[in-house]
């Protein structure tokens, strides 16, 4: 169900309702009811491949919990401290079996799933026509990418003894279901989140409200400049000539705004979602395009992904006891800070390649993490480096270095997120050739040949001064006061013209093939 | 001095690590200059700090980095 249809704004409607009508301890009952209903909704396949996480990453993690609280026990029980640790030991071992285990069920499942097509050709069940197996995974499973990254997340922790495992399996369902989630992440931490979702919640007008324009703003900036700009970038796509000399930069401007409008967009209806029923989630985003480096950028984009590989595999990874002891071998070879730091910038590479993975199997994906992977290095390597430099620390603080590095920053993000619009590596690095050396043809025919109206791109350039200003707005937090002071028949008034502007200039039209969000594809 | 306020202050001369104690939430200290410290203590000292440890609260002052040291100095 797309976030944007009418069908998804009525039901959380009717969920909303019965929520708040029902009592208090079954309203998590209602959330998990209605997000299976929202899994359901999509297909056989999701449903069969969340119940098979949920009931495998289950089973396992109480069994790690079992260890855990034996482990407990033993320490006050046993007398002597070799037995302690002898136990121990075994015990460790049996725990990193089951997490073993608990990895890598998830992970096969969002390997097979990833590459489904050539798996079901090498087993020539590819035939539409008498394979059942081509017919049942025909649709890809709702969320996957999220709940599989959340299983893991938690069982790392259960396992280290972070918090006990859920008893309860339906509400540890309910963790990885949740419906506002299942479409554009964010990818949740199971201490925060649970602690919000468990609970009991009465309803509150003013949240409500609070929520309800948030989800209004997502929709603004999916419907009226994403999903208006998406019909641009797809004449663009179908026509090498649109891609070429000034026209590729163009091209690559359009997508970063459809790509964070989008993405952004999506967070914003699923964060307002929530809110209304009194559930706070993380924010995936912190105003990105304000960041003076690549390795920033990344701490403000996507925040919940960059936050699972960071903790649960690149400080493992890093501090694993082959990396320190190859760091301490490098610092023996030279003194050069560049091989005392090596692992730290291999480990570094590993990740990005991983996070490149994550977003598809594919040569322009894997070529995606390592650039991003060296850029990240890169900026990581001369911050440390230069702001030993009295003179370098100087000209950090001036507003031209800032504005200099925020441009940068932007348009090295610019070009290597272009990455996604292209089949193969290939197939970029030709077109980025095209982009420096290629003859456009003129600039103001190609844009009025997009199929939108100079009307169009004037309203597009309007909301994006108007979010830039709403960012401001909301960051230093002038927005929220303002809000919570309004009158109750002005915060009416501001609902109800928000509906309208995005049901009066949103891309709706007849025939229009309402765009899914861009990161659902991952 | 101990190991750890050691290598901060030759990693970060300028600043006054002994009277900060919001390193990780004003930004002082990233996730690179935590494993470069991290790192050094494994290797120059023999204290082995677990990525399970690798959170804010004990990195955002000289004074939660030492307790983290000596709570796993005693738990060894």
């Amino acid at each position: 169900m797309n976030l944007t249809s009418i069908g998804f704004i009525l039901f959380v409607a009717i969920v909303l309702t019965i929520y708040y009508v029902v009592g208090k301890h079954l309203q998590w009952m209602v959330l998990l009811l209605s997000s299976v209903g929202f899994i359901g909704l999509s297909g056989p396949f999701s449903v069969i491949a969340v119940s098979f996480v949920s009931a495998a990453t289950y089973g396992l993690t109480m069994a790690i919990d079992r260890i855990n609280a034996q482990d407990s026990l033993s320490q006050t029980q046993l007398s002597t401290v070799t037995d302690r640790s002898v136990l121990s030991a075994r015990r460790h071992t049996r725990k990193n079996l089951l997490l073993t285990a608990i990895v890598g069920i998830n992970l096969l499942i969002f390997i097979a799933v990833r590459l489904r097509d050539p798996l079901l050709l090498g087993l020539h069940l590819n035939n539409e026509t008498d394979s059942m197996l081509y017919r049942l995974t025909s649709t890809l499973p709702l969320g996957l990418s999220f709940y599989v990254f959340q299983a893991i997340g938690y069982a790392i922790d259960v396992k280290n003894k972070k918090y006990p495992a859920e008893r309860n399996f339906l509400k540890f369902t309910l963790y990885l279901v949740f419906f506002p989630c299942l479409t554009v992440g964010p990818i949740n931490r199971f201490e925060p989140l649970t602690a919000a979702l468990y609970q009991p919640h009465c309803f509150d007008g003013l949240q409500l409200q609070k929520g309800l324009l948030r989800l209004l703003y997502g929709l603004f900036k999916k419907t009226i400049v994403a999903d208006r700009l998406l019909i641009a970038l797809r004449v663009m796509d179908s026509n090498q000539e649109l891609q070429t000399g000034w026209l590729f930069w163009i091209y690559a401007l359009i997508y970063i705004i459809v790509l964070y409008c989008d993405f952004s967009g999506g967070i914003d209806i699923i964060v307002g979602v929530t809110s209304m029923f009194g559930i706070k989630l993380e924010e995936n985003f912190l105003y990105p395009f304000y960041s003076k480096n690549i390795a920033e950028f990344w701490r403000r984009w996507h925040i919940t992904l960059g936050g699972w590989f960071r903790d649960y595999v690149y400080y493992p990874l890093v501090l694993s006891s082959f990396m320190l002891r190859f760091a301490k071998r490098m610092k023996k070879i030279s003194k050069i800070l560049l091989s005392s730091q090596l692992h730290i910038y291999l480990s570094t590479l590993v990740i990005w390649l991983l996070i490149g993975l994550w977003h598809g199997i594919s040569s322009n994906y894997i070529a995606w993490g390592i650039i991003n992977g060296v850029l990240v290095i890169f900026s990581m390597y001369t911050d440390s480096r230069l702001k030993q430099y009295g003179w370098f620390r100087s000209i950090t603080k001036t507003k031209l270095y800032n504005y200099c590095s925020i441009a940068l920053t932007f348009i090295l993000v610019t070009i290597t997120m272009l990455l996604d619009r292209f089949g193969s590596f290939r197939e970029y690095l030709s077109a980025l050739h095209g982009g420096f050396t290629g003859q456009s043809i003129d600039v103001l025919d190609a844009l009025s040949s997009l199929g939108l109206s100079l009307s169009e791109y004037i309203l597009v350039a309007f909301c994006l001064i108007l979010i830039i200003i709403i960012g401001i707005l909301v960051r230093r937090e002038t927005l929220d006061r303002w809000f919570k002071k309004c009158s109750p028949l002005l915060r009416f008034l501001i609902i109800d013209v928000s509906v309208m502007v995005i049901v009066v200039f949103g891309v709706y039209g007849i025939g229009f093939d309402a765009a899914q969000f861009i990161y659902g594809q991952f | 001095m101990s190991a750890a306020a050691e290598i901060l202050s030759r990693l970060f001369p300028d600043l006054d690590i002994a009277n900060c104690d919001r390193l990780i939430d004003d930004g002082l200290l990233d996730s690179f200059s935590i494993i470069t410290l991290v790192t050094e203590l494994a290797n120059d000292h023999s204290i082995k700090i677990p990525a399970t440890e690798i959170i804010p609260e004990n990195f955002n002052s000289l004074t939660a980095i030492e307790s983290l040291i000596d709570k796993l100095i005693n738990q060894s």
